[in-house]
């Protein structure tokens, strides 16, 4: 296993660097140092961040310094227990794959001599890890997708991609989180709503989880979106 | 119990609820948000007895115009765009009692950009995720989730006149120090990296000798400048997708820097060579479009004192009571006097 970096980001974060790469080995020390980091409950640390291959403690100088942080983060790597991963949190996601819920999925099974049908089936069959959250509230940087579905993105973005998209771009897939432009290729949508500041857990999923999508038909997709809206009603 | 305060009756450009911020949700995404000059936020709410995170109004540039619904004790803090209080030019820095049915505008510029109004008691809206802050990306927290519009009503959780929040003043050559700048050029201090193996020194040399000038892209996301290109190393611009810190100066290929600011996204994928420090944000909050700015390198074992230094400035001043003052003409016999009364302690 690689060393521990230590880089202080500015008066008041410092990065704990896990490694060089994006890899799963590297992000499963980043959240395993992060559960044994909040344990701790460490005075004066503001926010804990994991990311790909760091995590990124802020803090008040006023209540703590870096030096303090990297003394215990020192300590906690040697004895960094591996089997806090054990249990794995894997976060069910309808979607109904393409027609006009997932516009580019025949010319994605085109462009990589599949059927539709086979796109479907190679997408929704891994459980994709988590690495991170970030870029908007509950939008998933996740890996884990088969080399066979790799596609560079598009040359021109799309200007309005709706929430709740199911897309592909480069060596990753994601879910669109909020509404906006977007350079990837859309395949699906899901009913699921991804952010939500009403709810006790603000977001469906977090750092660290899993996502498996399951396909489903745009009749079960319309029971869902009723389900939400009589929830809303209450 | 909620009482109407405040009417809108000219919004400006950009006027929200801030507090100092939502902390503890960037890894779920949420943006930091909160009063762009924290300085200003925090000694308004010290003025009128406020916790000092409490919410106040942001007010971005000029031409606002609020009409008081109540009583209340306020402070208006942050640039002086000359507050006027039906008509009459009112103190900054200042706490003091404002009447139900007057007027509050702003209507030149001195200098600054943003302005803050706080009130005693704060504003009665929701916290949600631990914060009153508007995301206006998200459009949640603060009014509705926006910013606001004529005809919008704030409300305050109660009516709270005592006296000892009243003719407070924090002193005024402390202002002066962050405030008083005029027309010149901001040297902000920055620590470098943490991204520094994306940079080559020639880029380094440009960044810290240059002077740059805030472009006409700026808002709460962040500040793009203008200025000479910044060489990036044979790493190139971009990194794997990271945190982003507050005052950040991340370098995008076109090697023009952009400093991120409260409202930035949680996350980014570009090269940071250098980071403002903390006490500096306000100062920058406080510029605007043209402005010229240049960065001066401080060592990072330096900055937690620098810190303290800014904390103890905000927390441990000593608030200054306005006396107030009354001249009253005297006849005595035949002779006439000018009397002066002023208020004095008597506790």
């Amino acid at each position: 296993m690689e060393e521990v970096q230590y880089i202080r980001a500015s008066d008041c974060a410092l990065i704990v660097s896990c490694g060089e790469d994006i890899d799963e080995a590297i992000n499963k020390k980043v959240y395993a140092l992060l559960k044994m980091l909040e344990k701790e409950q460490i005075k004066g640390v503001v926010e804990v961040v994991p990311t790909y291959r760091d995590l990124c403690i802020s803090y008040n100088p006023l209540e703590q310094t870096a030096g303090y942080l990297i003394e215990i983060c020192d300590r906690l790597i040697n004895n960094l227990d591996h089997e806090e991963e054990s249990e794995r949190k894997v976060v069910e996601v309808p979607v109904v794959y393409g027609g006009e819920y997932g516009p580019d999925l025949e010319y994605l099974a085109k462009l990589h001599d599949l059927t539709p049908e086979e796109v479907v089936e190679i997408h929704s069959t891994p459980e994709y890890r988590i690495y991170m959250v970030g870029f908007a509230p509950g939008f998933p940087y996740m890996g884990g997708l088969d080399e066979r579905l790799h596609t560079p993105r598009r040359e021109i973005p799309n200007p309005r991609v709706p929430s709740g998209s199911v897309g592909i771009g480069g060596k990753q897939t994601n879910v669109l989180t909020i509404t906006g432009p977007s350079g990837w290729w859309y395949i699906g949508m899901t009913p699921l709503v991804f952010a939500d500041v009403e709810k006790e857990d603000p977001t469906l999923i977090k750092p660290g989880y899993y996502i498996k999508f399951k396909p489903i038909t745009p009749e079960e997709y319309e029971l869902y979106t009723e389900k939400d809206t009589e929830k809303g009603e209450q | 119990m909620s009482v109407p305060f405040l009417k809108v009756l000219q919004p400006g450009i950009l006027t929200t609820i801030q507090d100092t911020g939502r902390f503890g949700y960037q890894r779920l995404g949420y943006t930091q948000s909160g009063a762009m000059d924290d300085f200003a936020l925090r000694i308004g709410n010290r003025l009128v007895g406020n916790p000092e995170n409490e919410a106040g109004l942001e007010l971005t540039f000029l031409g606002e115009e609020f009409l008081f619904l109540c009583d209340a004790v306020i402070a208006v803090t942050g640039a002086d765009f000359c507050p006027e209080i039906n008509g009459n030019t009112i103190p900054m820095w200042q706490s003091f009692l404002v009447k139900k049915d007057s007027i509050i505008s702003f209507r030149n510029r001195k200098y600054g950009a943003r302005v803050y109004i706080c009130v005693r008691g704060g504003f009665d809206v929701p916290r949600i995720l631990n914060s009153k802050s508007t995301d206006l990306k998200s459009a949640f927290g603060g009014y509705m989730g926006r910013k606001l519009q004529s005809g919008d009503i704030l409300s305050i959780p109660g009516v709270d006149l005592a006296s000892d929040y009243i003719d407070k003043r924090f002193p005024e050559e402390l202002v002066y120090n962050n405030y008083r700048w005029q027309d010149q050029p901001l040297t902000t201090r920055v620590t470098l990296g943490p991204d520094r193996a994306n940079f080559t020194e020639e880029g380094y040399k440009t960044l810290l000798e240059s002077e740059y000038e805030i472009s006409e892209k700026l808002d709460r996301q962040g500040y793009q400048l203008a200025g000479p290109k910044i060489e990036h190393s044979s790493k190139g611009p971009n990194i794997i997708t990271n945190f982003t810190s507050l005052g950040a100066v991340q370098v995008p290929g076109a090697g023009v820097p952009i400093i991120l600011m409260k409202d930035r996204q949680t996350s980014g994928g570009y090269a940071k060579i250098a980071n403002v420090i903390s006490p500096d944000i306000s100062k920058l909050a406080q510029r605007g479009m043209g402005d010229k700015i240049s960065f001066e390198s401080v060592d990072i074992s330096q900055t937690r004192d620098l810190f303290i230094d800014q904390e103890k400035i905000i927390n441990k001043t000593e608030l200054d009571s306005v006396r107030r003052c009354f001249s009253f003409r005297v006849q005595v016999d035949d002779e006439s006097y000018i009397v002066k009364v002023e208020e004095v302690d008597c506790r």
